[in-house]
């Protein structure tokens, strides 16, 4: 039952890296790479932060300004000096590397005894205190974790949900849609490639600030590889919900992510060889990738089975 | 809507359907249905089951063992846990914040007595308090008087909601044995940080107790550890006959140093607080803190049964403890004896046989030196549930786990019958690292063995309860497991170890009698390497080198960095160790030997990949170590009082082909020392 | 109203594949003129388009609308007062995007656009009724991608689009020719229904010729990057599909020979 808290936990602040890719990648058909920096930028300035003593509500939201800066950065080598965008996004990364070792000042910065989001929803029950449902344990701890994570993903995707109706959240849309159209329509695309950039590293931050928080410590190394699970989780969550809509879009990505990290769970709780951990890891893209076709065409096929006269 | 919820459906009900597969692979592991005791069978002791909160700074093993007093006094007292009053523990895990968090919580009512053990924790309730709410008894503290809260000198001179123990250190007992030891000594050297209200009491003492003694104190004072080094150099300089340590914690922390220091100048060293004879000192004459602990209980219970505070007396009491290491004889300058009048009198004597402890009350647990091979082989009571996690493969990787499984066997448990093993490596991506650790708690691990510090990390981050013993780490304090050996998280303990830079340095000089300039690589991202390189600075400047460093943050900067650094006059290269540069060793040496630079390397691959010689940390021997500690840890030892145990074997690997190419020759003496000698 | 002067267009300028695709052409449109521009292939009237429009920007020449310079404006500055249809029915709509978020996009033509709620009811239900009166039957499918319509509803969309906020200068740039021949006669009556009621100022490239002699009261032909022939007034109405056609045979046997070989031809003969 820990385990099974846990992996949502960990699904659900992984599922802000899936939103920050789904801004970047789905709506703006960018292929951001800045991800990995400015997932362990989040964490970076939150460690930071926290050790210097600041209100970790506080920390979160600076490290998440401090990812919409990276992404900015991005988007302005990747629109006003015209870089191309991957080229762009892998620069950024590489600079973050650095940036990253200066704001922490070394390399791995433990959080063992600061306050952190963690600990104030920790706060909410007893260190010894358990759920038993029908003798399945689980501390009531991690629960409160667990819900408090849900509340700030839950408002994130609404708020993303809400803005990306809005005037100005539609012409960022449209951006990545049709650059030619809303170009036509008056909208400065490079601002708003921008500006989405920005939201999506900012996002990203977020997820990394949660994640030190909630691992405890903050490594320079902790962004490497994680733009991966972001697309395996916006894929993954495109195919189970099997439309663009903007909502169902945000719902899948969280979806995906959980379901990613339950999909780990098993597999490790399985005995699997965690030496073959990431193979399965491309496995389950491929399958979230090559499922949807399939069951279009198997349906397709019973459709005319069932109805000779329309061939 | 109805379209929305269907689009929804597949994707939820597939987190369903795994939860639920997640859930079931559980099932096997539920708790069992536990019943409360039944409180109606036994005699009821009381009519009322009193609430007792005892709470700690932190989990030293000196504190633990007065908790551990602190029970058992209580029961003697006729208020044994569970059945005549609830007890409940808190520890503060060093956390100053969190100290005061519970103080208030403790104090809001819901408590009929609350025990403090530690100066602080006496403090924070103190003030939490002072409304005078809950009884409060205090002990482990140094001077009450000191402490602030209204306790005077004499004995009943304290507020009416609050009495307590004093402790002080032995300090005049302790100088006096020394003296007794040496007839000659005249010149007591002491280091101590004038931050450390307790240090401050002890040094105060000191300059008594030496005053009546005739002995010159000389003080050398430190801000913190890293002071610690230059510090006891000043006082040997200062030509003193031993280095004396009260209760200063800075400088205890740094004990090593000090024991390193005292042995290259052929002097003792003694301290006042018991166990670090484990460590080199000579001896040391501190509290016994069970027994102060078990005071402690007394006294409570004594308030438990509705005796007036205001009439309780604040003892003053230190039951001894004395420690001695005759091993710490050998060499020493002067004529140091210990008699046997002092062998008889020790509650523990350390030999060339080890360890010999008196008989101790039956609740505590023996303290074994780490490196002992345990012969007691009785199996275990239950076949325990190791879970073996590593963060990356690498030869060393390997070693370290070769090493560990064979300190368990040496350690007389044996796999199979008393422990299960299961290894899982995250293949270098931490967030599979993470689901490692959940896994293994589900599956309801008794004892998890880590190997390397993310992996470490990790582990504590998730595990709350179940104990971990940790190999291959650099350094635990930096990771943040540890702020001394001692004082460690509760539930973590086990062997570290970096490069031996200190050693290394020697061996250059006997190689390259003439070399000045000394050039390192080491990656700033790496924290390992980056303590590994701090360390080499200070050993390079110890053995007067100039040192030329750079950084590499890739593999593909290896060569061009390494020809820059060669460009530097330099005459050598050390490598601290890094991943880096263990992965891109090859280009180093290859940029190295074009410009006929030596390459001076601290893992054992590089031996054969061109390095002139190699002073390896033996990872099989520290992992060995961390097995000897996990079977202390399924004996029933508490993690928390098993100190953190610094590995420092090293091997020595010389590559003559290489040593040719650079035009050098080993001299005779260090061939003979070398554990492997490549052609 | 929109005065062109002297403009000139070159592409790949100085290398094998350079294009002078506009060579100084000037134009002035009165307010409320409807011009059709034709021409053959490669002509460069699309180019003309662009120009105006601010795809890129021109290399000589200056551009004037509504008594403004506009010559240095980036395309989407002069959105304001420019609305477009495009040839290809995929440009002008953003197909992941509802009919219903299509129109509100366009509903905010080069206007800032805030944190307001893009499609409140009370505009819902004002662009329902614009395109109800279309009669295309679309009012029930405002939230349906519009991905999934037919190019010739995305065409008549994207006119509805273009002209929603009523533009300064409306662009038309064969904006039927992608359409099967009903579709066509659909979209181009919307047309001129759209320009007649809301009097817009109108640039419309066809290849129709029957377009071209029915629809618009000015006919300039492009050929080479410049203006070849401009009918206004009396002449333009006298126009009928067949002496324009006639005119483009003229056009295109003069296209046969490259202009170099015209001109050592002329020095040889003449
Ligand atoms: N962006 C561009 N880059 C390079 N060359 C271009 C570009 N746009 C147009 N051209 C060239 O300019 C010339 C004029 O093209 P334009 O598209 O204006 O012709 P058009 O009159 O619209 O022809 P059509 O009737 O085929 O649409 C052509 O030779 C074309 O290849
Ligand atoms: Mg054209």
């Amino acid at each position: 039952m820990s385990l099974l808290v846990g992996s949502f936990t960990m699904g659900l602040i992984l599922s802000l890296l899936a939103l920050g890719v789904l801004v970047s990648f789905r709506i703006l058909a960018f292929r951001d790479l800045t991800v990995d920096g400015s997932i362990a930028l989040g964490g970076a300035v939150a460690a930071t932060l926290l050790v210097a003593g600041w209100n970790p509500w506080l920390a979160t939201a600076a490290a998440c300004l401090a990812g919409a800066l990276a992404g900015t950065v991005t988007g302005v080598l990747a629109t006003r000096f015209q870089i191309n965008g991957l080229l762009a996004g892998i620069l950024v990364m590489t600079a973050l590397y650095s940036v990253n070792l200066r704001v922490m000042g070394k390399s791995n910065l433990p959080l063992m005894k600061e306050q952190t989001i963690i600990t104030m929803a920790q706060r909410f029950a007893a260190s010894d205190a358990r759920w038993s449902f029908s003798r399945w344990e689980v501390p009531v701890q991690d629960v409160a974790i667990v819900a408090m994570i849900s509340l700030l993903i839950g408002l994130v995707a609404v708020t993303m949900y809400a803005f990306f109706r809005t005037n100005l959240g539609l012409a960022m849309r449209a951006s990545g849609d049709n650059e030619q159209m809303i170009r036509a329509l008056g909208v400065e695309v490079g601002w708003m490639t921008t500006f989405g950039l920005a939201l999506s590293n900012g996002l990203v931050a977020l997820a990394g600030a949660l994640l030190v928080q909630y691992q405890g410590f903050a490594d320079v190394q902790m962004g490497i590889g994680m733009v991966v699970w972001g697309f395996a989780s916006v894929i993954i969550g495109e195919s189970l919900v099997g439309s663009r809509q903007i909502g169902l879009l945000l719902v899948g990505a969280v979806m995906g992510s959980i379901l990613f990290r339950l999909l780990v769970a098993i597999a490790l709780r399985w005995g699997l060889n965690p030496n073959d951990l990431k193979l399965v890891t491309a496995l389950f893209v491929f399958a979230a990738l090559v499922l949807p076709g399939a069951i279009a065409i198997v349906r397709k096929h019973f459709a005319q089975r069932s109805s000779p006269l329309a061939s | 809507m109805w379209d929305t919820l269907k689009r929804l459906s597949l994707g939820l009900a597939l987190i369903v359907f795994a939860s639920a597969i997640l859930l079931l692979s559980d099932a096997p592991r539920r708790t069992s249905l536990t019943r409360e005791p039944d409180h109606g069978a036994g005699p009821v002791p009381l009519a009322k089951v009193m609430k007792v909160a005892l709470m700690q700074m932190a989990s030293q093993p000196i504190i633990e063992e007065g908790a551990d007093g602190v029970i058992a006094g209580l029961k003697e007292a006729g208020f044994a846990v569970g059945t005549a009053i609830q007890l409940k523990r808190f520890n503060a895990e060093g956390d100053l914040a969190t100290v005061n968090a519970m103080a208030q919580e403790l104090t809001g009512g819901g408590f009929d007595l609350v025990i403090t053990l530690t100066t602080s924790a006496l403090q924070a309730v103190a003030n939490a308090n002072q409304q005078r709410r809950v009884p409060h008894v205090f002990g482990l503290v140094t001077d009450p008087t000191q402490s602030g809260v209204g306790v005077g000198s004499e004995p009943l001179d304290h507020p009416a909601h609050m009495v307590g123990v004093g402790t002080l250190q032995p300090v005049a007992e302790s100088l006096r044995m020394a003296r007794q030891m040496n007839p000659k000594l005249t010149r007591v050297g002491v280091a101590w940080n004038p931050a450390e209200v307790n240090s401050e009491i002890c040094t105060k003492l000191a300059r008594e107790a030496c005053r009546e003694l005739k002995l010159d104190l000389l003080e050398a004072t430190v801000e913190n550890t890293a002071a610690v080094h230059e510090a006891v150099a000043s006082l040997i300089a200062r030509d003193v006959d031993l280095l004396w340590i009260g209760g200063d914690v800075s400088v205890l922390a740094a004990f090593e140093v000090v024991a390193k220091a005292a042995q290259n100048a052929r002097i003792p060293v003694c301290t006042c607080i018991p166990g670090n004879a484990k460590k080199g000192s000579l001896f040391d004459v501190g509290a016994n803190y069970f027994e102060v602990g078990r005071g402690i209980g007394h006294l409570a219970g004594r308030v438990l049964s509705g005796d007036e505070i205001a009439k309780l007396p604040v003892e003053r009491s230190t039951p001894p403890k004395l420690m001695v290491n005759t091993l710490a004889l050998k060499g020493l300058r002067d004529a140091w004896a210990v008699s046997a009048q002092v062998l008889a009198q020790a509650d523990s004597v350390i030999d060339e046989q080890g360890q010999h402890d008196k008989a101790l009350p039956a609740t505590k647990a023996s303290i074994a030196p780490v490196r002992t091979t345990n012969t007691d082989s009785a199996p275990l009571s239950k076949v325990w549930q190791l879970r073996l996690l590593a963060y990356i493969n690498s030869p060393d990787v390997e070693e370290a786990e070769q090493g560990l499984r064979d300190g368990l066997k040496n350690a007389g448990v044996m796999e199979g019958r008393d422990f299960e093993l299961k290894v899982a490596n995250a293949q270098g991506d931490m967030t599979s690292l993470h689901g490692m650790v959940e896994s293994a708690l589900a599956d309801h691990a008794d004892l998890l063995l880590t190997i390397s510090t993310q992996a470490l990390q990790s582990a504590v981050q998730r595990a709350r309860n179940t104990p971990i013993v940790f190999t291959m780490v650099a350094n635990p304090f930096a990771a943040g497991v540890a702020t001394t050996e001692t004082e460690h998280l509760a539930s973590v303990t086990g062997a570290y170890g970096s490069n031996d830079v200190d050693a290394m340095m020697p061996i250059i000089k006997q190689v390259l009698p003439n070399a000045r300039r000394v050039g390192a690589l080491y990656a700033p991202t790496e924290v390992n390497s980056v303590y590994s390189h701090e360390l080499l600075v200070k050993a390079a400047k110890g053995a007067s080198y100039e040192l030329v460093s750079l950084g590499i943050n890739s593999p593909s900067e290896a060569p061009d960095v390494t020809q820059s650094l060669c460009g530097q006059q330099i005459d050598l290269i050390c490598l601290p160790n890094s991943n880096l540069a263990g992965s891109s060793f090859p280009t180093i040496v290859q940029s190295a030997r074009k410009a006929k630079v030596p390459v001076f390397g601290f893992l054992g691959s590089m031996v054969s990949q061109g390095a002139v010689v190699v002073l390896t940390r033996d990872y099989h021997d520290m992992g060995a170590d961390s097995g000897q500690i996990a079977a202390r840890v399924m004996r029933g030892e508490k993690p928390a009082a098993i100190p953190l145990h610094q590995s420092r074997k090293n091997r020595l690997l010389i590559n003559m082909a290489a040593t040719k190419a650079a035009g050098l020759t080993i001299p005779g003496e260090l061939l003979k020392r070398a554990d492997r000698v490549v052609e | 109203m929109l005065d062109i002067q002297q403009i000139a267009k070159t592409f790949h300028a100085g290398t094998p594949n350079e294009v002078r695709a506009l060579r100084g052409v000037d134009l002035k449109i009165e307010p409320g003129s409807f011009v059709i521009l034709i021409g053959t292939n490669g002509s460069g009237k699309s180019t003309l388009l662009n120009a105006v429009a601010g795809s890129f920007l021109v290399d000589t020449g200056r551009l004037k609308l509504n008594g403004r310079e506009i010559t240095r404006w980036p395309e989407h500055r002069r959105a304001q007062f420019i609305g477009r249809v495009f040839q290809n029915p995929f440009t002008g709509t953003a197909p992941s995007m509802t009919i219903a978020e299509n129109l509100a996009l366009a509903a905010k033509r080069g206007r800032t656009r805030g944190l307001g709620w893009a499609l409140s009811s009370s505009t819902k239900n004002d662009l329902r009724e614009r395109i109800r009166a279309m009669g295309l039957g679309l009012e029930d499918r405002l939230d349906n991608a519009i991905g999934s319509l037919s190019g010739g509803q995305r065409q008549s969309l994207t006119l509805l689009m273009a002209g929603l906020l009523k533009p300064d200068l409306l662009l038309l740039d064969e904006h039927t020719a992608a359409l099967d021949p009903k579709s066509a006669d659909q979209v181009i009556r919307l047309t001129e229904e759209f320009i007649r009621r809301d009097r817009l100022t109108t640039l419309m490239v066809t290849h129709s010729m029957h377009q071209a002699a029915h629809l618009g009261d000015r006919l300039i032909m492009m050929v080479r990057g410049r203006v070849h022939h401009d009918f206004q007034g009396a002449e333009k109405r006298r126009l009928t599909p067949e002496n324009l056609l006639a005119r483009f045979e003229e056009v295109r046997r003069a296209d046969q020979l490259d202009e170099t070989a015209a001109e050592m031809l002329g020095r040889q003969y003449v």
